[in-house]
């Protein structure tokens, strides 16, 4: 059953006490949580894991790189590509949210606005579109 | 030349030679006729004794008739001459009467009036004239002086006595004094006297005569002149108080801190006051006929410009604070601008233009705002951990809350929920303050919004049992909108109304077409606005008193953000209030639609 394999979440997010949630919030839901604070340790992960099935990022990270470089990787990466993006962030600009849908991130949540289940029951009913779409 | 009456008399009279003789006639008559006399009785005695004592009374009768010959030839020769000489008396009588008569027509004809008044008996003679003067028939009239006295005017009558005294005394020459006299119809007449004083032989005077003239013509033209002189005189001092007056003002702007210019309506300047020019860097000899254009840069918005031509070519008094003017050495500034322009008529005269350097004030204005938005954007981490670590506990995964912890939990979330709002509310703010915040117009279907808005309100409006009616059909079908800002405007109205309106209460929403321009209305019968706060609605941070009690809820910030939004999509906002009778918003924006605006952020 689909249902019962773990899914893999790549999570990137700084802020400790956010990302602490966001690990536990996940795994009560059935996720395996993979947390990192920068740009480059997310595109390690990518490298090491075998698979990615959904990406959390948020828009500032520690490094100098942003959320905007690493979705501008990912989709000039031919696998990486179709990896759905939910970007969480309390302080992306218009300018930049304009940028993450242009690149064809999956949807853009500001985190104080919205309940931790609210985003997983969205990021869920995403990935069983895709998995539809697979099958 | 006339001759005096009485030369013309003696004149005549000098004509003829005094005749003689009158005297010796005088003189020998009688002593001839004495002489006689004594010849008759001495020849009556003395001849009889004689040999002619028979013709003694023929005698007596020769000498007596020689005598009365002799008296007779005498009397003959002298005479005629004396009759002759009366005759010529006469003629100068009559000629000095003659003369007399013509100084009377003359001063009859003058119209001037002839008095004399004798001091002795206090007794007046006032010519015909002169009585006719003052209405009293036309004949000549004796009087008391008192009667005189009577007729002028009170004010003058102190004058009269003094001067008529002083010459009487002979401290003057001539007693001359204008003054006012009453006639018999109560009118008064300025008449102009003259006169000099007859003396006695010992120098006293005894009489005083002279004429008098009706000067209220002349008067009454000399009151019109001082009128006039008055009038002009008032009207120069008007015009003394109106230069400097001017000058006042002249100072006044001239001194003033505010850069002032005044242009023509086709745009060329014709006044720059000192701190126009310090502030802009031209003289105002380079200032002077140019066109304040030379003043714009390139980093103005130019629909500034048109918004305010538009406003001022209609008449109306334009201000920004929108445009950057660019200085004779090139550097810029941020400008207050107003705009008023000066009409006579329907004819615009002249543009005054009031300008001032806020440069620092923007400055601090946009370091306050960038805070705000820095503050909040800062503050939504840690809110975000207490929404979902609350959230979390509230999820039971961790392990089942008792009731009480559940609802400490609860007040958590829903505290921070309402930091949440306020956040979002402050960030809103502080990018219209910024002039950040983007509209990104797009086709939307206003009812739809307004309908979602509503639904998103149907817990508190069952909780509440309030009604809503619902007014869309002349709504258009589509309008281009910035679907965010236009679901902040129905959020905002409609939130408030459920807010502040009691259970049971009534809520009417309206979208329309109306005088060409899209319509939006949002009404209640609610707690309404009280009067004295209605100027402060649209202020920051402002709530109204009578629901701060009831609801402490809500920032103080939702009017803000959509009188904002309105109005910089070229919209209208206003309200009608009443306490305890409800609430009416209405908005009017263009047809033609939200325009579009880029911008750092969106209002969330």
């Amino acid at each position: 059953m689909e249902e019962t394999k773990e899914r893999t979440i790549l999570v990137l997010e700084d802020e400790r006490q956010l990302a602490k949630a966001v690990r536990e919030a996940f795994s009560e839901r059935g996720f395996e949580p993979i947390i990192v604070s920068t740009v480059s340790d997310g595109i390690k992960q990518l490298e090491n894991l075998k698979h990615v099935d959904v990406i959390w990022l948020d828009h500032y990270l520690l490094g100098t790189e942003n959320g905007l470089d690493f979705v501008v990787k990912l989709k000039n990466h031919p696998v990486w590509k179709n990896i759905p993006i939910f970007v969480v962030s309390n302080t992306a600009s218009t300018t930049n949210i304009r940028s993450y849908i242009q690149l064809g991130i999956t949807n853009y949540y500001t985190k104080a606005d919205y309940d931790i289940s609210q985003i997983i029951n969205d990021i869920e009913y995403a990935l069983r579109q895709t998995n539809a779409i697979i099958e | 030349m006339e001759q005096d009456p009485i030369h013309e008399g003696k004149r005549i009279l000098s004509e003829g030679k005094p005749p003689h003789g009158g005297m010796l006639l005088l003189i020998l008559v009688p002593i001839i006729l004495l002489a006689g006399a004594l010849l008759s009785g001495w020849l009556t005695y003395w001849l009889p004794g004689t040999n002619l004592s028979g013709y003694t009374p023929w005698l007596v009768t020769a000498a007596a008739l020689a005598e009365g010959v002799l008296v007779w030839m005498m009397v003959f020769s002298i005479l005629p001459l004396y009759i002759k000489y009366g005759a010529k008396a006469n003629d100068a009588i009559i000629a000095t009467i003659k003369g007399q008569e013509r100084y009377i027509d003359a001063l009859t004809g003058s119209g001037l009036g002839f008095w004399e008044y004798d001091l002795v008996s206090g007794k007046v003679f006032f010519s015909a004239t002169m009585v006719a003067m003052l209405g009293y028939g036309d004949h000549d009239a004796g009087g008391d002086i008192d009667f005189w006295y009577q007729n002028v005017h009170p004010d003058d009558l102190e004058g009269v006595k003094r001067t008529m005294q002083y010459h009487l005394e002979q401290r003057t020459r001539t007693y001359a004094i204008d003054y006012r006299m009453r006639r018999a119809n109560g009118e008064y007449l300025w008449v102009s006297d003259s006169g000099r004083a007859i003396l006695d032989e010992a120098g006293k005077s005894i009489r005083l005569a002279g004429v008098t003239q009706d000067i209220s013509n002349v008067m009454r033209v000399q009151e019109v002149l001082e009128a006039r002189t008055n009038e002009l005189e008032t009207a120069k001092t008007k015009i003394e108080e109106e230069v400097q007056n001017a000058r006042k003002f002249q100072k006044a702007v001239d001194s003033s801190t505010e850069a002032v210019s005044i242009t023509t309506p086709d745009g060329a300047i014709i006044y720059v006051n000192p701190a126009w020019t310090i502030l802009n860097g031209y003289s105002e000899a380079e200032a002077l006929g140019r066109n304040p254009r030379m003043l714009k840069s390139e980093q103005s918005p130019t629909e500034v410009f048109a918004a305010m031509w538009e406003k001022i070519t209609a008449g109306y008094a334009f201000h920004t604070e929108e445009i950057i003017n660019k200085r004779k050495d090139g550097t810029v500034y941020h400008a207050e601008l107003s705009i008023f322009p000066i009409s006579e008529g329907s004819q615009t005269l002249f543009y005054v233009s009031l300008c001032q350097d806020i440069s620092q004030r923007k400055e601090v204005d946009k370091a306050k705002t960038e805070f705000v938005s820095l503050a909040s954007h800062q503050l939504r981490t840690p809110l975000s951990a207490i929404r979902w670590y609350s959230e979390m506990l509230l999820s039971k995964y961790v392990g089942e809350l008792n009731e009480k912890q559940r609802q400490y939990v609860k007040e958590i979330y829903q505290g921070n929920l309402r930091m949440v709002d306020l956040v979002n509310a402050l960030l809103n703010v502080s990018r219209l303050d910024l002039g950040t915040f983007a509209i990104e117009p797009e086709e939307v279907n206003l009812v739809e919004i307004c309908e979602s808005v509503l639904s998103e309100l149907t817990p508190q409006i069952t909780e509440k049992n309030q009604t809503v009616e619902r007014i869309f059909s002349t709504a258009p079908q589509t309008y281009i909108a910035d679907p965010k800002l236009i679901r902040i405007v129905f959020q905002n109205f409609l939130s408030n109304s459920v807010k502040y309106t009691q259970v049971g209460g009534y809520i009417v929403a309206e979208i329309g077409i109306r005088e060409n321009n899209l319509y939006i209305r949002v009404s209640d019968n609610g707690y309404g606005i009280p009067k004295g706060q209605h100027g402060k609605i649209f202020e920051k941070l402002f709530r109204a008193d009578n629901v701060r009690q009831k609801d402490t809820e809500g920032t103080g910030l939702g009017m803000y953000i959509v009188k904002a939004i309105v109005e910089s999509s070229g919209g209208r906002i206003w309200f009608e209030s009443e306490e305890n009778k409800g609430t009416t918003f209405h908005v009017l924006m263009p047809l033609s639609g939200m325009p579009k605006k880029t911008g750092a952020k969106g209002l969330a």
